[in-house]
């Protein structure tokens, strides 16, 4: 299953599964169960709707298991109904199946306020590539964006005032599903909601250009600064659920600019599995549902997990199972 | 003004000013004043006050110059209203008035999640913590998760991961207006007012790995975020006061103590880059919103070390002059 958040014909933030080519509308879709599956009263139906299956998706998955439910029967009705060329209604008048052209995809969580936590040197390519110093075992690096940071589907990457080189970089991004602290590896994958595609901008030049020299002066130490410019962290285009990707650890990523390929890699290579990042993360902070980890640049020896990038490129970052998040950088 | 945010005696969170021993409730105040001194309507009062005077600070400063002239009105309608003995209550019943006592005093904005450190703004710190003073006109910056903020008289959870907790005194700036590549020059228009914040760090995440090596890529700040973002790992508060109160941010004394014994000194003088070049650096490439919290990093002085080393059972206080007294208490 993937859902989106997408603006309608109307301007509306709502959100969506993909069926086929199509997009269903899950807050029409489920108020259409209600009233003909459920025998709700379609006058109450809407406002139980609502409640049930809100336009938000961050309201959604803070619903945590119940709205997994609801999602799973709404689907599954939506499936059932859904036939080639044929638009589908609410009982109160509302579109429930688009065509892609039809609508605006945004990023699938366009909500605030939420976590964004970015990992960093999660792939032993950085030793091998740029020597750097990995971090301890079982550990990696951390760095927080805020959450108006992040765009979506076909939004510019804006050129910083204060930076002369720019690097972008593929990530598999993990979004939250239900609250949660101390949080063991074994059972770290029920907290998971879904995966997304990161394509996450450094301004790398920020890194070496602000002390007494790399040797000296840790790049780690502007690591926020330089990652949580406005515009820097595009997400999207949808969220693959866990059906779609039941191991988090066997996904092929690739990062084209221009069209040619700069960085590929899998995220078996990961130094810190999506479990053990959730276990590292949750020690002592609570994340919550609706909060993003994104996990690391993927890349190898011979496709650096970091390219180099201008104004007027086209980056598509793309993991074969989710889809393809594509944006231009702009001055 | 110090401005608060406290839950009511039916446990409804509001924003409140305090008044010589009282807290008024903002929302309510506004309420009645719109109805005696602003000839609206008691059946929509309630519903306007909500918009204009939300009990959400966040809301509030969201608000921006709105905001600003909103408040301003309450406040001189209700300081010169409230009397000492007597509860007042609003067109619809809501208690105005209440004893500080009364009331569970929270953070000032409990609703807050975008929170800004920064790290080595005084030379004592980077000379103590053994770090590299950076470059003329830039400093570190960190961000916190929203899960750190707790007010006064709020618990500090030991975490998990330590053995070891620094603790550092910090001028904390509340922002009072979207914006972005600020001048230092305008800076001040965009500051609505002050805290004392409280920043607090795991010392062993920092130390096992390496902290100050001088290794290429030093790992030590691979986990600066990991290490300050425990859950209540950043008091502030007990009010904001209003910028018009600190006529001069650069020259506040800060004290902080462990169990009623001065550990850290300082002055706000000492700042490597000041409130105003913070603000310009910072808001070069990224905006900056209405309620944010910039915390403008550990004072100290060569007397008075600006690393402070907290254990479960102290009473840690942070007092910055002019704004107040932040107490909090360090449990297992």
């Amino acid at each position: 299953m993937k859902l989106v958040s997408f603006r309608n014909h109307a301007g509306e933030t709502r959100i969506g599964v993909k069926v086929g080519d199509n997009i269903a509308d899950l807050t029409a879709g489920l108020e259409r169960y209600l009233v003909e599956e459920a025998g709700t009263d379609p006058l109450c139906a809407i406002e139980v709707t609502n409640e049930r299956m809100p336009a938000s998706m961050l309201d959604l998955i803070k619903r945590e298991e119940e709205g997994q439910a609801d999602l799973q029967l709404t689907v599954s009705y939506i499936n059932k109904i859904a036939q080639k060329g044929k638009t589908l209604f609410s009982p109160s008048g509302g579109k429930i199946t688009y065509g892609l052209e039809e609508i605006t995809l945004l990023t699938p969580v366009p909500q605030i306020p939420r976590t964004i936590f970015n990992m960093e040197y999660n792939y032993p390519a950085y030793e091998r590539v740029y020597g750097t110093v990995p971090p301890d075992h079982g550990t990696t690096a951390m760095f927080m964006v805020n959450p108006e940071t992040v765009t979506g589907p076909s939004d510019y990457i804006v050129w910083p005032a204060t930076a002369t080189e720019v690097a972008s970089a593929v990530e598999l991004g993990v979004i939250i599903g239900k609250r949660g602290k101390r949080i063991p590896q074994d059972k770290a994958l029920d907290y998971i909601f879904g995966y997304t595609i990161v394509n996450g901008i450094t301004a790398i030049s920020i890194l070496r250009g602000m002390g007494p020299g790399r040797h000296c002066l840790p790049a780690a130490f502007y690591f926020t600064r330089a990652m949580t410019m406005d515009t820097f962290q595009p997400v999207g285009p949808f969220i693959a659920l866990k059906d779609e990707i039941p191991d988090p650890q066997d996904v092929e990523a690739e990062l084209r600019v221009n069209g040619k390929v700069v960085s590929r890699g899998n995220t078996r290579d990961m130094r810190c599995s999506v479990a053990r990042l959730i276990e590292f993360l949750s020690r002592d902070i609570t994340l919550d549902a609706g909060d993003l980890i994104s996990t690391g640049a993927i890349g190898t020896f011979d496709f650096p997990p970091e390219a180099p990038v201008k104004v007027g490129d086209v980056i598509e970052a793309e993991i074969g199972k989710i889809g393809v998040l594509c944006n231009n950088v702009v001055a | 003004m110090r401005l608060g945010s406290f839950k009511n005696h039916s446990g409804h969170v509001r924003i409140g000013v305090k008044i010589d021993e009282q807290m008024a409730d903002l929302t309510a105040a506004f309420e009645k004043y719109l109805v005696e001194e602003g000839g609206i309507g008691r059946q929509f009062a309630k519903e306007a006050a909500n918009h204009r005077m939300p009990a959400s600070m966040l809301d509030l400063l969201r608000r921006e110059e709105e905001g600003w002239a909103d408040l301003s009105t309450v406040y001189s309608y209700i300081r010169n209203t409230m009397k000492k003995d007597k509860v007042l209550f609003s067109p619809s019943g809501d208690k105005i008035n209440y004893g500080l006592k009364e009331v569970k005093l929270l953070t000032p904005i409990p609703q807050i999640y975008r929170i800004f450190d920064v790290g080595v703004n005084y030379e004592i710190l980077g000379r103590e913590e053994n770090v590299p003073i950076p470059d003329e006109g830039c400093t570190s910056m960190f961000k916190k998760p929203p899960r750190c903020i707790i007010g006064h008289e709020d618990e500090i959870r030991w975490p998990l991961s330590a053995k070891e907790v620094l603790s550092e005194l910090e001028l904390g700036v509340i922002i009072g207006k979207k914006g972005k590549r600020i001048s230092k020059a305008d800076a001040l228009d965009y500051v609505f007012g002050y805290v004392v914040s409280h920043d607090l760090a795991v010392m062993d995440t920092l130390k096992n790995a390496n902290w100050g090596m001088g290794t290429e890529s030093l790992p030590g700040a691979y986990y600066i975020d990991s290490a300050k973002s425990p859950d209540t790992f950043q008091p502030v508060g007990p009010f904001i006061v209003t910028k018009d109160e600190i006529p001069d941010c650069q020259n506040l004394n800060g004290e902080f103590r462990i169990n009623g014994v001065p550990k850290t000194r300082g002055n706000t003088r000492d700042m490597r880059l000041t409130v105003t070049e913070l603000i310009q650096f910072l808001s070069a490439d990224m905006t900056f919103y209405a309620g944010d919290l910039l915390s403008t990093g550990g004072m100290g002085s060569e007397e008075y070390s600006p690393l402070a080393f907290p254990q479960p059972g102290d009473v840690v206080e942070a007092e910055l002059e002019r704004i107040g007294i932040l107490r909090n208490y360090v449990v297992a």
